[in-house]
């Protein structure tokens, strides 16, 4: 039974509790085998998990050292599915991601002829580690593939298996030799993850489990394989979204935009560019995913607040005002969360 | 939609809710400001109870305020209660308050909707909505209550009330007592007075000045200008001193005064017989001195009538006294006086001896204005009581002539002229009544001139006695003549006095004598002007002198503060110096 024949199947209330909570158990579960091998990093394994259901890519942002590569590993182990990892550097070519075509002769006939190599871009889960170290030319090779889920090389497009994940890392440290990424390709990522760092207690389990006696690499189990992806994935797209949820959501995208009507008076002068619409495509998708994963059937604007700031952190850019004060983005994402309200103000209801 | 009746029976309690705390909301702002107005216009009627009585009392007008305030509230919460709240906008406000994902909400939003999805939400809501929880939390999480300042606007209600009801409205006895227990101000009118006593006493010295300006005490009740302040008081003493000045003005400038003028002038030229008692009378009249001038003319008619002088003596003084007669009666058709008026005004002077053709020349004139015809008709009245004047003491003279003629032919014959005689004692009489006249227009001059002299030092001059800088100090120059004035003043008047005399002993006294003589300058004052005119010129040499003008507005500066000078300087008549410095 495929996807679209398994979503069938729910057509009363109860099938949808059912389904939501079957949802809500893979997701645990995922979770939990993800947190055997990785230590703490709850909210960054959360998003990670909201941008997979939400068939999104993931832009990773900590210093080295804790855990985000470990963590995609980890994720595509216990996804059953094909993972690669790229090293991004400055000499990086586009055809060492994408792949490329070689002269291949026939031994039978002598004939030679071009048969295209795929690169490492051809699996399902995608680490583009350090992705600010390539040149822009290798950044870009990724867009197609980040926005259309094919490649086209020597005329022919190639559809890549689904489900297919990037999940770029960057370091926010060394800026020294980095191209960072443009407003377009970073348009690409659903979400931004901020990864934090390690807790006291989170430091002192991962010593004992990696310099102890029993530091043995520990087996992940795959709970979910590509169909129930799949499932899961359209299952959040089912999701309701009541419309003065959604405006609300539209609101906060707009309030992004310096001198729009829903700017907050005192951040507009904070912002030199807003979000693009992806923007709030992404607080709706990824709210939906949230709204699931608490086991419920419809989006609220709780969500919505939660969803906003990784989807728009990346996609806000501060004015020159801001950066000279030393506000972050965050910060700025949170005023204006702050200063937009939740509740549907009487005067100004949704039609 | 059976299953969302719950959700609405939530909604629709919480809509009651919003909508008492909004009304709490605005009736606190309402009443606030309803309060205030009554606080201030229940002030305000006790405090212009001093000019209308009628406010202060317990009247009417307050109830009916206080209705109209009720009212006024009633209509403004009418007015702004604003667009009713859709069920979603309050199930959204429930949600929010309470935290509930936004069940309710979302349970009447998809209520058109018949899939799977939205028939789970709608459960949701209705699940939440049946819960007892929600019904006990709802009232916490709407609360109604009065905002925190409202207890504000009830209180200026009763304050103003209160007022009204308690307070009673100022009355002008109240008043009165209060400001008579101001010494700055019994000080101020204590001065006032005194100086206004002292110019009635100056006028009732002399009767003629008496009858021409009659009294000049205030009245009570006269004057509707402030007299709560000090600088009240000075200000009406000194518009009264201005009001007495222009009078005075007006008598120096009448027809006795002129009159009087053109006959010294015209008998300023006389000059004395041989006869010792007709050159008296010739000297006396030649300076104007009325008293001396009678006293010599009856000694004259006395020598005649008594018949002692000898002949050659009464030759001597028949021809003299024909003389003087005929001196006097030329002098009165020189028209001497009326001439000098002609010619200031710039026509023929030739005209003066036909004052039925300087009427005619007056009427046709087109360059001489109102005032300048005035004044010439002054010119012509004046010399006309002036000539008829001179008239009656020419034949006067020549009465005297005769009788003295008489007299000594009636000792040769011996026989006697009755007829002559009363002719003869019809005219001196008529000479001692235009003496007589001569020497009460003197006194009257003589009196307003000294009056005006006090009064223009009584205009600058501060009643409390205080000494004031500057211009005042200037024109206090002017208070040399007679009056009561302080030690300060004195010493000042002597001062300027002393100074006066050096500026004339070296031929420069025109200073003094504008500061003390001058008619006063009227009209817009150009002080300001002046003042800002320097000011202007040296922002725009400090604004240039160290170069902040950006070179392509230099000449826009330039331009600018060249243009305000010229208008300065051409509103206050004077000529841009180049290079002045303020």
């Amino acid at each position: 039974m495929n996807t679209a024949e398994q979503l069938q199947t729910i057509r009363t209330s109860e099938d949808v509790r059912a389904a939501c909570m079957e949802f809500r158990g893979a997701a645990q579960r995922l979770r939990e085998e993800i947190g055997r091998v990785l230590v703490g990093q709850e909210q960054t394994v959360t998003s990670v998990l909201v941008a997979l259901f939400a068939n999104g890519h993931v832009l990773l942002e900590g210093v080295p050292g804790l855990g985000k590569t470990l963590l995609v590993r980890t994720l595509g182990q216990a996804l059953g599915l094909r993972f690669s990892r790229v090293q991004f550097t400055p000499d990086l070519m586009p055809a060492d991601i994408i792949g490329t075509q070689i002269v291949m002769e026939d031994p039978r006939t002598g004939q030679r002829e071009f048969t295209f190599r795929p690169g490492p871009l051809f699996t399902q889960i995608l680490l583009a580690d350090e992705i600010n170290r390539a040149s822009p030319k290798s950044q870009s090779a990724l867009l197609e593939a980040m926005q259309e889920r094919s490649i086209t090389v020597g005329g022919t497009t190639h559809t890549l298996e689904q489900p297919f994940l990037v999940l770029a890392t960057q370091n926010p440290i060394e800026q020294e030799g980095t191209y960072s990424l443009p407003e377009a390709q970073l348009d690409r990522f659903l979400i931004k993850v901020i990864v934090p760092p390690v807790e006291r207690d989170t430091l002192n389990e991962i010593i004992e489990r990696t310099t102890g006696v029993s530091s043995a690499a520990t087996e992940v189990k795959p709970v979910l394989n590509a169909e129930q992806i799949a499932w899961a994935q359209a299952l959040a797209r089912l999701v309701v979204v009541a419309p003065h949820v959604q405006d609300y959501a539209v609101r906060l995208t707009l309030a992004t935009h310096p001198g729009g009507a829903f700017s907050p008076s005192e951040c507009e002068h904070l912002i030199a560019v807003g979000s693009s619409p992806r923007g709030a495509q992404a607080i709706i998708s990824c709210a939906k995913v949230m709204a699931l994963m608490g086991g419920r059937t419809a989006v609220s604007t709780q969500d919505i607040a939660a969803a906003a700031l990784p989807a728009l952190r990346h996609r806000v850019v501060r004015s020159f005002e801001a950066e000279a004060g030393g506000m972050t983005t965050d910060a700025l994402v949170q005023q204006l969360i702050h200063a937009t309200p939740a509740e549907l103000q009487p005067a100004g209801e949704v039609a | 939609m059976s299953s969302a009746d719950p959700i609405l029976f939530v909604v629709k309690r919480a809509r009651r809710r919003i909508g008492m705390q909004a009304v709490a909301t605005r009736l606190a702002v309402v009443s606030l400001w309803v309060g205030g107005v009554l606080l201030v216009c229940a002030c305000a009627s006790k405090a212009l109870a001093a000019w209308w009585p009628s406010l202060g009392a317990r009247g009417w007008w307050f109830p009916a305020l206080l209705g109209l305030a009720v009212a006024a509230v009633g209509v403004i919460l009418f007015l702004t209660r604003g667009r009713r709240p859709s069920d979603v906008a309050v199930a959204s406000i429930v949600d929010v308050r309470l935290k509930l994902h936004d069940r309710l909400s979302t349970a009447i939003a998809v209520a058109g909707r018949e899939d799977a999805f939205a028939t789970a939400a709608r459960e949701d809501g209705v699940r939440v909505a049946i819960d007892r929880r929600l019904t006990e939390s709802l009232g916490r999480a709407l609360p109604v209550l009065w905002p925190r300042n409202s207890w504000i606007g009830p209180l200026l209600c009763v304050a103003a009330m209160a007022v009204w009801w308690f307070v009673p409205g100022l009355s002008p006895t109240v008043m009165k007592a209060a400001l008579a227990s101001d010494p700055e101000l019994v000080a101020a009118e204590a001065a006032a007075q005194m100086q206004m006593e002292a110019v009635q006493q100056q006028i009732e010295l002399s009767s003629e000045l008496l009858k021409e300006l009659g009294d000049m005490t205030p009245k009570p009740g006269e004057s509707e200008s402030d007299r709560t302040t000090p600088e009240g008081i000075q200000r009406e003493t000194a518009r009264r001193m201005t009001d007495l000045s222009q009078k005075l003005d007006n008598v120096l400038s009448g027809e006795r005064t002129q009159s009087l003028s053109a006959m010294r002038d015209a008998l300023s030229k006389i000059e004395p017989g041989k006869n010792p008692e007709v050159k008296a009378l010739a000297e006396a009249l030649k300076m104007g001195d009325a008293a001396a001038a009678q006293e010599a003319l009856a000694q004259v008619m006395e020598q005649i009538s008594s018949g002692s002088m000898d002949e050659a003596t009464r030759e001597q003084m028949a021809a003299d006294l024909e003389r003087l007669a005929k001196q006097i009666a030329d002098a009165a058709d020189s028209n001497e006086a009326l001439r000098d008026a002609l010619e200031a005004a710039g026509m023929d002077s030739d005209l003066a001896s036909n004052t039925e053709a300087v009427e005619a020349a007056l009427a046709a004139a087109k360059n001489l204005n109102a005032e300048q015809k005035e004044r010439l008709r002054k010119a012509i009245k004046s010399q006309k009581s002036a000539n008829a004047k001179l008239r009656k003491i020419s034949q006067s003279c020549k009465s005297a002539c005769s009788k003295c003629k008489n007299r000594g032919a009636k000792s040769k014959d011996g026989s006697p002229s009755s007829s002559s005689e009363d002719s003869d004692s019809e005219a001196g009489e008529d000479a001692e009544e235009v003496l007589s006249e001569m020497e009460a227009d003197a006194e009257l001059e003589n009196a307003a001139k000294s009056l005006r002299s006090q009064c223009r030092s009584g205009q600058c001059q501060s009643p409390s006695g205080g000494g004031r800088g500057g211009r005042q100090g200037g024109t206090k120059g002017g208070a040399i003549a007679e009056g009561p004035q302080g030690d300060g003043t004195d010493a000042v008047a002597a001062e300027v006095e002393g100074k006066k005399s050096q500026m004339g002993s070296k031929r420069k006294g025109v200073i003094a004598r504008q500061l003390v003589e001058a008619p006063p300058v009227v009209g817009e004052s150009r002080t300001k002007l002046q003042e800002i005119a320097g000011d202007i010129e040296r922002g725009y040499e400090e604004g240039t002198a160290d170069d902040p003008v950006p070179p392509h507005q230099r000449d826009l500066h330039k331009h600018y503060f060249g243009d305000v000078k010229q208008r300065i300087d051409a509103k206050t008549g004077q000529t841009a110096p180049s290079k002045s410095k303020p």
